[in-house]
């Protein structure tokens, strides 16, 4: 085994590991967990047995395994980053909630004062 | 029927105040929604009397909106009108727009298309790029979808849910009107372009930014 295999074994490990731990903990559903999960064997599998993936890309009419991992890769780092740009997005409109009930409560606080008498 | 203008301004302290000056007769109250400015919007909008609601940073047009649409409901009022801080909307049209929402309208956008002249030419693609998005990604069709002069009544106010921040809001309320089954109307209105109001308008890379937002939000979920 080549040094660079375990050590992506290991990390797959320890990433699989990870995600059912994060599962428990209930940062993520059970069928995310199942997905990383299914995700983390796909790559110890491969890093172990690189042929294997030859057969898969020829049937997808891909020349060579290698280029089908490249592609799926690329292809999984685009919805990683879709994913990044939501989450930027919701995150501006939970900013947004906050600055908005900022300004309405001291609207609302500036009014009871003005009706105080003093 | 009670009628509210909503006043969204950013760094608006030169034109704002002439703006507030015309509003005034023509409805009953003004909110001002000082999103985060650095210069004097805010003492301008006080000093005119209006109500002033300050957003503590920048959080876009849409963001202003939906606080100004907030306090509207709040207040309980029958119209809510919409108009830009620049000096672009010309308060002596809003009798018509409070005339149609009594006709039955729930939304009434102001639209520059209906009559495009005075209008410059990179603008009048701008606003069709605008539309184009508009229905293909919500299949609502107006002729001005960037339009800030709008009116909206209780019903509207309601119903609608405004969540984008910046400019996608235009679209969006023209997209929530059409899920939400309101009765949209357009009128014609003059746009006024000043120097003024041009070198602070929206350019190129806003719309793209606009329209990338806007694909966000129509895959967001719908809650
Ligand atoms: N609240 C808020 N309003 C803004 C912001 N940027 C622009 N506006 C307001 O939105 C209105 C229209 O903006 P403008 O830049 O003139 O857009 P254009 O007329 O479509 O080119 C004006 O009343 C501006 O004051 C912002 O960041 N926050
Ligand atoms: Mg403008």
């Amino acid at each position: 085994m080549l040094a660079i295999q375990a050590l992506i074994l290991l990390f797959s490990l320890f990433a699989l590991v990870n995600a059912w731990r994060r599962q428990k903990r209930g940062k993520i559903s059970r069928v995310s967990a199942v997905l990383w999960s299914l995700l983390w064997i796909a790559v110890g599998v491969v890093v172990m047995q690189p042929e294997s993936t030859t057969f898969l890309a020829h049937r997808l009419g891909v020349g060579r395994g290698v280029d089908l991992v490249t592609y799926l890769a690329l292809l999984f780092i685009f919805f990683l980053l879709f994913r990044l740009f939501s989450r930027i997005e919701e995150l501006e409109q939970d900013i947004t909630r906050l600055v908005r009930e900022i300004a309405l409560q001291r609207a609302h606080n500036d009014d009871e004062t003005a009706k105080r008498p003093d | 029927m009670r009628v509210l203008a909503i006043i969204p301004a950013f760094n608006e302290e030169r034109t704002l105040g002439e703006v507030l000056q015309r509003v005034r007769p023509q409805v009953d109250e003004i909110v001002v929604i000082d999103d985060g400015s650095g210069d004097g919007t805010r003492a301008v909008a006080e000093e005119s009397g209006a109500t002033v609601l300050r957003h503590v940073i920048n959080r876009g047009l849409g963001a202003a909106l939906g606080t100004g649409f907030a306090w509207a409901a709040a207040r309980g009022v029958d119209v809510a009108i919409t108009l830009d801080a620049d000096g672009q909307h010309d308060p002596a049209d809003i009798p018509r727009f409070v005339e149609a929402i009594s006709q039955g309208a729930d939304v009434v956008i102001g639209s520059r298309l209906l009559d495009p002249k005075g209008m410059p030419w990179q603008r009048r693609i701008a606003n069709h790029v605008g539309n184009l998005v508009t229905f293909l990604l919500f299949g609502a069709w107006v002729t001005d979808s960037q339009s800030g002069f709008r009116a909206f009544d209780r019903r509207a106010l309601q119903l609608m849910e405004i969540r984008t921040n910046r400019m996608e809001v235009s679209s969006e309320i023209i997209a929530e009107a059409r899920r939400k089954r309101l009765k949209l109307v357009e009128i014609p209105i003059e746009a006024i372009y000043t120097d003024y109001s041009l070198s602070k308008g929206q350019g190129f890379a806003v719309g793209l930014k606009t329209m990338a937002k806007l694909v966000l939000r129509r895959l967001q979920r719908r809650s």
